[in-house]
C-alpha cells in the first residue's frame, strides 16, 4: 500500500509546486483589455498604456470619479509604469477601495488587495498640506510582458467642477477616454489642447471624448515640457444657476471676480500692515523706490505653506496680510496678498495675479478655469518702470513681479512665467492678461577674465562675472541655498573641470548688486595650465564654460526643439611672458542662425605680449520644428569645438 | 563602554518585578533654560564660523521605564539653535519631527528668542500633525510647525519626547552629528537596570569621541560632548555610517566575556544554529560527486561546485531580469536539499548549499560572517549586529579561501569588492575565528581598451574600439546593468561616452558578458568623432588618449575633511593607434614622465610612431591599490590629488600634427 501511495503523494506534491502561484481572477474589463495586440510602433516602448479611462458623474455638489488604467510592461524600464496612483485632498475627497491586479504573461492573475495600498502625503515640504496620494506599486513584482490593471472610485466634494484629462503620458497609449455625466439641465463646455478639437460622443446625459493609438513622446534634449506635447482635454460642468458648491466658469472675467472675492477680505486695508509699509518705505520718495523696498521686504518673508480646505477654494484664498506679517511666513498667495496690501497702503495700486508656475504655455485662453493656475504673483502699477510691464485697458501699465521667487528682483520675471497667461484676481473686465516676454539681453552674463601666463604654462587670473535675468536668478538661488564654503567649492569645481590643478583664491559674491546682477569675483591660479611640449605651449584661451544643456543625442528627432534665450559676453585678456609669442591661433568662428549666433575671435592688436579673446553667444527664444534639431546640435558642436581649441605659443622671439 | 559602576551592579534584571514605577522623571523641565545674553548677541557660529546656523546645545535623554503594566522608552530631545543669516533662517523656518505609529510625541514645545531677549512661544494650535505614510502594517507620522518671525540672530529652541511603547533602548542608535555644528551635546541615560538581573547597559561609540559618563542621582548617567562639527558629504568618501559620529545603546549580560571570547562563542553558537542547514542529503551528495569527478585539486573542486551552484540555483535577490518567484519560494529554505530541488534560493540558502556541496566533496567548509559593507568594523568590540553579510570559507592548501557562489558578476566564486579586505568570522562549532578576506590585486580588475582609428584632415577621428573590463570593474558595470534592458544599456553607454566626447557617434555597439561574470565584460563599437582634433592654423592638435579625453578630474576640491575611499584595486591598459591624415606627421613626440606611487601602483604613458611615420601610437598603463591599499586619511588628500592631477595632465597631452614643410621655421 505504501509503495503505491508514495508516487501518488510525490506526484501531488510536484503538481502543487507546478501549479500557478497566482490563483486570483481579474475582472472581465481587464482581461479583455489585456488581450489587446500591440501595434508595431508601440511594441518598441518600455511600457504601453492599453487603457486609461475616467468617468465623472456630477450630482450637484458631489462628483464621483471612476478611474481604470491598464498598462503592459515591455522592458525592465517599463516596470515603473506598474503603479496605481490616486491623488486626493482629505478635506474634500473620499477614496474608495483601490483594486489592482497583476497579470503574468502566462495568464496567472494576482490581486493586490487593500493591504498593498500605500497612502502618503503628496507634498513633503509644507508645514501642512491635505494633498495625498494613495497608491499600489507593483513595479518590483511585475515581469516583462506582464500587465497591470487597477480601478478606483473617488467621491469628490470639491467646489470646482472643472476637469482636465491628459490623454497620455510619455508612453504610447492605445485607448484613452474621458466620460462626463451631468444632470440634464447643466451645460458642458470643453476645449482640446495639443491637437485638433475632439467632439464628444453623446449618449443621454453622458459625453465621452476618446483618443486611440497615441504614439510615445520620448525624452529628448531641448524638448518642450511634456504638458505642451500631450493632448489634453479641458471640461467645465456648469450648473444652470450659480451655486457655491459646484463652481465653473464660462468667462474669464467671472473667474477673475470669483478669485477676487476669495482674496478680498484678506486683502482689506490693515493698519498694522500699513505701518509696516510706511516703515519699510521710509526715505523712499518715488513710486519706484517704494515699490522696490516693499518687494524686497516681502521677498524676505520666508516661504512656508499650510494648505487647508484646498478642495473648497482654500487653495486660492490667501491668509490675511496682517497674519502673514505677524507670523512672518506664508505661501505664494499669502506673500502676494501681503505685498498688494502694503503697496496699496502707500498709494500704489496692486493686484494678486494667478499664473501657472512651471510651463509658460500651460494656461490656454480657450478654457476659463481656476484649475489652470497653481501659483500667485503680483501685478502692480508700473509707474515709469520698464521691464515686465503689461498694459491693461482699464488698470493701465502693470509691472509683474513674483515675490515668492527670492532670486528675481523687481523689474525681472522668472523665465517660465514670461509670455504666459495669468488672471488678475479682481472684479474687472479683461482679467486675463498675457505676461510680457523680456528681450534676450535681459538674460545675460558678462564676464571678464584677466590672465597672466608664466613661462612654465601656469596661469594666475582674476575673473569678474555679472549675470542678469534667468542666468543671474539661477546663480543667485544657488548662492543663497548653499553655505558660503559650499558655494566656493562649487566655483572651485567649475573652474577645475576645465582647468585641472586650478585653485580659487580670493572669492567675493553679491547676490544682488546695484545693477540687479548677481556679481561674482574671484582670483585663481592653475599650475601648468598651458601644455608645454618641445618649445611649444598649447594654451586654451577659453577658461570656463557655462552650458547647462548641450544636445548630444543623434537619435531621430520627434519633438520640436525649444531654445531658451540667453546672452553671454566674455572678454579674456591674456598677458604673455617675456620670450613667448603666438605661433598660430585658431581661426575666428562666426555662426549666425535663426535661433542664435556665436562669435569667437582672438584679437592680437594689443601687441605681441597680449592676447584678447572675445566670446559672445546670443540665443533667441524660439521653438523649432524637429527637422531643425541636427542644425541645433551642429551649432552647439561648433561652439564646443571652438572653445576647446588652443592657441599655439612658441618660445621663439616675438613677431 | 559600560557605564561607571555598572559592573558592580550584579543585580537581577527583571523588568516585570522590581520596578522603578514611572514616576519616571518628566521628560522635560518646566521652564526653558535661561539664554545667556552673550548667546543672544552672538553673530557668528563658534564651532565653524562659516556655518549658517549652530546649535548652542542639544540635550538628549533616554529613559526606559515601567508604568506598572508595560514598559516604554522615552527619547527626549531639547535643541537650541541660533541662526546667523537669511539662509540659516530659511533652513530652520520649518521644524518637522517624524515618528512611527508605535510611538507618541508628547510635550512638544517650541519658542523663538530674539536678540533683545524677548521670546515668542509657538502656539500649540499651529503644530500640525499628519500621516506621512500609511500601509497595511505601518504608519509614519509627522508633527510640523513653522517658526514665526525668524530672522538672523534669533534663537529657535524646541523640545519633545518620543515615547516608544513596549520597547526599551536596546540597540537604540543615536546620530550625534547634525547638518549644522553643535557646541554642546548633553547626554543623559537612565536604563531600566534592575538589581540582580545580571544585565548592564552599554554604549558603543563610532567615528567620534566616546562620551565619558558619570553617575548622577536617580539612576541617571550623564556625559557631555563639545564642538561637534556638522556632517557633510564629499566625493569618494567612505559610506556615511563609517564617518558620521553615532552611538548605539544596548543591554548586555554582565557575564559577557571579553570581546575575543565573546566572538568565539558567537561563532560557535551561530554554527550550531546553522548546523542543520548545512547538511547534504543524498541528492546534494550525488550532485557534488558528479561535479568534482576528475578535478585535479581542492581548488578546482571548489570552483566546479561554485559553477554547479550557478548552474542549478537562481539567486532570488539578483536584480537581473527574470520571472519573479512565487511567494512560497521566497520563504527560507530549510536545508540544502530543498534549495537544490527548488532551483532557487536566497543568497544565504545558496551559500549553505555550497558549503554542503563542499562538505560532501570532502572539503572542510564553513559559513563566514561578514561586516556590513557600509560600516567600519572593529573586532575589539563585540558588535554582532554589524555582521550582516556572509560568504563561504573553504580550507584549501592550509588556509581558508573565501567564495561567494551567489556572486555571478565576478569570476567563479570570487568575493564582491565590498566583501574583500574585511574581517570574516568563520562560524565553527569549535568556536568562531576572524580571518581577513584577501583583496584581489589590481590586475584582477583590469580595464583593457584598444582602439584603431583613422584621423581625417578635418580633425574627424573614426575607428573601432574594444574595451574589456575584468574582475570587480566588470562586476560594477554589471551591477549598473542588471536592472535595465539591452536598449537602455546602450543609451546609458552613449550618455556616459558623450559626457566625455559630446560629438561621439557610435555604430555597431555590442556587449558581451554584460550580465555574467564567466568572462570579462566586453564592449565594442565603431566610433566617429567629428572635430576630435582641433585645427589651429596649419596644425592639427590631437589628444591621443581617446579613452581618457574629456574626463573630469577625479579630485577638484582643494580641501578635504573625510578620508578618501576607493572600492577596489584596479589597473588600466590602453592602446591607441591613429593613422594620420595623408601628408601629416607628428611635429614632436613628448615624453611622458612615469609616475610612481610607492606601494600603490603607478602610471606610464608613451607616444611613438610607426616606422613610416603614418601612424601615431599611444600606450598607457595605470595601476592603483597594490597591496590592497584603498583608503586614505584626509591628511593624504593633497598628495593623492597631486598624483591624480599629474595623471590627468599626462592624459591631456596633445600632439601637434603638421604637413610636410608647414612646421615651425
Amino acid at each position: 500500500m505504501l509503495r503505491f501511495l508514495r508516487p501518488v503523494v510525490l506526484g501531488w506534491w510536484i503538481a502543487a509546486l507546478a501549479a500557478p502561484a497566482f490563483a486570483d481572477r481579474a475582472p472581465e474589463w481587464l482581461t479583455k483589455t489585456a488581450a489587446a495586440t500591440l501595434p508595431a510602433d508601440a511594441s518598441k516602448a518600455d511600457a504601453v498604456t492599453l487603457l486609461d479611462e475616467q468617468i465623472v458623474s456630477v450630482q450637484g455638489g458631489t462628483a464621483t470619479l471612476a478611474r481604470r488604467r491598464v498598462v503592459r510592461v515591455l522592458s525592465a524600464e517599463g516596470k515603473d509604469a506598474a503603479i496605481a496612483l490616486v491623488r486626493y485632498d482629505t478635506s474634500s475627497a473620499k477614496v474608495g477601495d483601490l483594486h489592482a491586479w497583476l497579470l503574468r504573461p502566462g495568464g496567472d492573475v494576482k490581486e493586490l488587495g487593500s493591504d498593498a495600498a500605500v497612502d502618503v502625503a503628496l507634498v513633503n515640504g509644507d508645514v501642512y498640506n491635505e494633498a495625498r496620494v494613495r497608491s499600489v506599486v507593483a513595479s518590483g513584482e511585475i515581469e516583462v510582458g506582464g500587465t497591470f490593471g487597477w480601478e478606483v472610485r473617488v467621491e469628490d466634494r470639491s467646489v470646482l467642477r472643472e476637469y482636465e484629462w491628459a490623454f497620455q503620458d510619455q508612453r504610447p497609449t492605445l485607448c484613452s477616454r474621458f466620460t462626463l455625466d451631468v444632470p440634464r439641465d447643466w451645460t458642458v463646455k470643453s476645449a482640446t489642447f495639443g491637437r485638433a478639437p475632439i467632439d464628444p460622443v453623446v449618449s443621454g446625459t453622458t459625453r465621452t471624448w476618446e483618443l486611440r493609438n497615441l504614439p510615445a513622446i520620448p525624452p529628448e534634449p531641448l524638448r518642450p515640457p511634456l504638458t505642451a506635447l500631450v493632448p489634453r482635454l479641458a471640461v467645465s460642468a456648469i450648473a444652470p444657476s450659480r451655486r457655491a458648491d459646484a463652481v465653473a466658469f464660462e468667462q474669464w472675467d467671472s473667474l477673475g471676480a470669483w478669485l477676487g472675492d476669495l482674496a478680498s477680505a484678506p486683502g482689506a486695508p490693515n493698519e498694522i500692515v500699513a505701518a509696516k509699509a510706511r516703515e519699510v518705505t521710509r526715505g523712499c520718495t518715488t513710486h519706484r523706490t517704494k515699490a522696490r523696498a516693499i518687494a524686497r521686504f516681502v521677498q524676505g518673508v520666508p516661504y512656508a505653506s499650510i494648505q487647508m480646505g484646498t478642495g473648497r477654494g482654500g487653495g486660492y484664498r490667501p491668509r490675511a496680510a496682517a497674519e502673514v506679517l505677524t507670523r512672518w511666513y506664508g505661501d505664494c498667495k499669502d506673500k502676494s496678498n501681503l505685498m498688494c496690501v502694503m503697496l496699496r497702503s502707500v498709494g500704489i495700486a496692486a493686484y494678486p495675479l494667478a499664473v501657472y508656475s512651471s510651463d509658460r504655455d500651460y494656461v490656454r485662453d480657450g478654457w476659463p478655469a481656476a484649475q489652470q493656475f497653481n501659483h500667485c504673483i503680483v501685478a502692480l502699477a508700473a509707474g515709469d518702470a520698464q521691464g515686465p510691464v503689461v498694459t491693461h485697458p482699464r488698470l493701465g501699465r502693470l509691472l509683474v513681479f513674483d515675490p515668492t521667487d527670492e532670486s528675481t528682483p523687481l523689474g525681472e520675471l522668472p523665465v517660465e512665467e514670461q509670455g504666459s497667461l495669468g488672471i488678475l484676481m479682481v472684479r474687472e473686465a479683461g482679467a486675463l492678461i498675457r505676461l510680457p516676454l523680456l528681450p534676450p539681453e535681459r538674460n545675460r552674463t558678462e564676464r571678464s577674465n584677466e590672465v597672466t601666463l608664466a613661462a612654465d604654462g601656469s596661469v594666475r587670473g582674476t575673473m569678474r562675472e555679472r549675470s542678469w535675468g534667468s542666468v543671474g536668478r539661477t546663480e543667485r538661488a544657488l548662492y543663497r541655498s548653499l553655505a558660503s564654503t559650499a558655494y566656493r567649492e562649487r566655483i572651485q569645481t567649475w573652474l577645475a573641470s576645465t582647468a585641472p590643478r586650478a585653485v580659487v583664491n580670493g572669492f567675493k559674491a553679491d547676490a544682488l548688486d546695484s545693477t540687479d546682477a548677481f556679481a561674482l569675483d574671484f582670483e585663481y591660479a592653475a599650475e601648468r595650465y598651458a601644455q608645454s611640449t618641445a618649445g611649444l605651449l598649447l594654451l586654451r584661451p577659453t577658461f570656463v564654460e557655462r552650458w547647462d544643456e548641450s544636445p548630444t543625442s543623434d537619435a531621430a528627432r520627434k519633438a520640436p526643439v525649444d531654445i531658451e534665450e540667453r546672452t553671454s559676453l566674455e572678454t579674456t585678456r591674456i598677458r604673455l611672458p617675456e620670450g613667448i609669442s603666438v605661433d598660430e591661433a585658431p581661426d575666428p568662428v562666426h555662426l549666425t542662425t535663426s535661433f542664435g549666433s556665436y562669435d569667437w575671435e582672438i584679437d592680437r592688436s594689443a601687441g605681441p605680449g597680449e592676447l584678447r579673446v572675445h566670446r559672445e553667444i546670443r540665443m533667441h527664444r524660439t521653438t523649432l520644428p524637429p527637422d531643425q534639431y541636427p542644425a541645433v546640435r551642429a551649432f552647439y558642436e561648433r561652439v564646443r569645438a571652438a572653445e576647446q581649441a588652443p592657441v599655439v605659443l612658441t618660445r621663439a622671439a616675438r613677431e | 563602554m559600560a557605564f561607571p559602576h555598572s559592573s558592580r551592579l550584579w543585580f537581577p534584571f527583571l523588568m516585570f518585578a522590581l520596578v522603578r514605577l514611572s514616576a519616571a522623571a518628566p521628560a522635560r523641565a518646566e521652564s526653558w533654560d535661561p539664554v545667556a545674553p552673550e548667546d543672544r548677541q552672538g553673530t557668528r557660529a563658534r564651532v565653524d564660523n562659516t556655518a549658517d546656523v549652530e546649535a548652542l546645545f542639544w540635550k538628549i535623554r533616554v529613559e526606559d521605564a515601567w508604568n506598572g503594566s508595560s514598559i516604554y522608552s522615552d527619547l527626549s530631545q531639547y535643541l537650541r539653535v541660533q541662526v546667523f543669516n537669511d539662509r540659516g533662517a530659511a533652513a530652520r523656518q520649518t521644524v518637522s519631527i517624524a515618528y512611527d505609529s508605535k510611538s507618541k510625541i508628547i510635550d512638544l514645545q517650541a519658542r523663538m528668542v530674539r536678540p533683545d531677549g524677548t521670546a515668542k512661544e509657538i502656539d500649540k494650535k499651529t503644530v500640525f500633525e499628519r500621516t506621512l505614510l500609511k500601509t497595511g502594517r505601518r504608519k509614519v507620522k509627522e508633527k510640523t510647525f513653522a517658526v514665526p518671525d525668524l530672522k538672523p540672530g534669533c534663537i529657535v529652541e524646541y523640545r519633545w519626547t518620543e515615547r516608544r511603547y513596549d520597547r526599551i533602548a536596546h540597540y537604540l542608535r543615536l546620530d550625534l552629528q547634525k547638518e549644522f555644528p553643535v557646541r554642546v551635546i548633553d547626554l543623559a541615560l537612565n536604563p531600566l537596570i534592575v538589581p540582580g538581573s545580571g544585565f548592564e547597559f552599554r554604549l558603543s561609540s563610532f567615528h567620534g569621541p566616546t562620551p565619558m559618563f558619570e553617575d548622577a542621582s536617580g539612576g541617571w548617567h550623564k556625559a557631555t560632548l563639545r564642538d561637534v562639527p556638522a556632517f557633510r558629504t564629499e566625493p569618494r568618501m567612505p559610506p556615511e555610517d563609517a564617518v558620521r559620529h553615532w552611538i548605539v545603546l544596548q543591554y548586555k549580560s554582565v557575564a559577557e566575556p571579553p570581546p575575543g571570547l565573546a566572538w568565539k562563542d558567537y561563532g560557535k553558537t551561530t554554527a550550531e544554529v546553522w548546523h542543520g542547514q548545512l547538511q547534504p542529503n543524498g541528492e546534494v551528495k550525488k550532485a557534488a560527486s558528479d561535479a568534482i569527478a576528475g578535478a585535479a585539486d581542492d581548488m578546482e573542486k571548489a570552483r566546479r561546485l561554485v559553477a554547479l551552484c550557478r548552474a542549478r540555483v537562481r539567486n532570488l535577490q539578483e536584480d537581473a531580469i527574470g520571472t519573479p518567484p512565487a511567494p512560497d519560494d521566497l520563504e527560507d529554505s530549510k536545508n540544502p536539499g530543498t534549495t537544490l530541488q527548488r532551483g532557487m534560493g536566497s543568497p544565504f540558502d545558496i551559500q549553505c548549499l555550497f558549503v554542503a556541496f563542499c562538505s560532501a566533496a570532502g572539503l572542510q567548509s564553513r559559513i563566514a560572517l561578514l561586516p556590513d559593507p557600509d560600516q567600519t568594523f572593529d573586532d575589539g568590540m563585540f558588535t554582532p549586529y554589524f555582521l550582516t553579510g556572509s560568504c563561504a570559507a573553504i580550507w584549501i592548501d592550509g588556509g581558508w579561501r573565501f567564495f561567494d557562489p551567489t556572486n555571478r558578476y565576478s569570476p567563479n566564486g570570487s568575493l564582491r569588492s565590498d566583501q574583500e579586505g574585511r574581517l570574516a568570522l568563520i562560524a565553527d562549532r569549535e568556536g568562531g575565528t576572524f580571518v581577513r578576506t584577501p583583496v584581489a590585486p589590481p590586475a584582477f580588475s583590469e580595464g583593457r581598451r584598444r582602439g584603431v582609428f583613422q584621423l581625417a584632415s578635418d580633425g574627424t577621428l573614426e575607428g573601432d574600439v574594444t574595451a574589456t573590463y575584468a574582475g570587480h570593474w566588470g562586476e560594477s558595470m554589471r551591477e549598473d546593468d542588471d536592472d535595465v534592458s539591452p536598449e537602455q544599456r546602450e543609451k546609458n553607454f552613449l550618455e556616459v561616452l558623450r559626457r566625455r566626447i559630446s560629438a561621439a557617434e557610435v555604430k555597431d555597439l555590442r556587449f558581451e558578458h554584460a550580465l555574467d561574470g564567466d568572462g570579462p565584460y566586453v564592449v565594442s563599437y565603431h566610433l566617429r568623432v567629428p572635430g576630435y582634433a582641433a585645427r589651429v592654423g596649419k596644425r592639427l592638435l590631437l589628444g591621443p588618449a581617446v579613452f581618457e579625453n574629456g574626463r573630469v578630474p577625479d579630485f577638484t576640491s582643494a580641501e578635504r575633511r573625510y578620508p578618501v575611499w576607493f572600492t577596489y584595486p584596479w589597473s588600466e591598459d590602453d592602446s591607441v593607434a591613429i593613422h594620420l591624415p595623408e601628408g601629416y606627421t607628428a611635429e614632436t613626440l613628448p615624453t611622458l614622465q612615469p609616475i610612481l606611487l610607492p606601494d600603490l601602483g603607478g602610471y606610464s604613458g608613451m607616444f611613438a610612431t610607426s616606422l613610416d611615420g603614418t601612424t601615431l601610437l599611444f600606450r598607457r598603463q595605470f595601476e592603483f591599490g597594490r597591496n590592497g591599499t584603498l583608503n586614505f586619511p584626509a591628511s593624504e588628500y593633497p598628495a593623492l590629488k597631486k598624483a591624480f592631477d599629474s595623471i590627468s595632465e599626462r592624459d591631456g597631452t596633445a600632439i601637434s600634427l603638421t604637413t610636410a614643410g608647414s612646421g615651425r621655421p
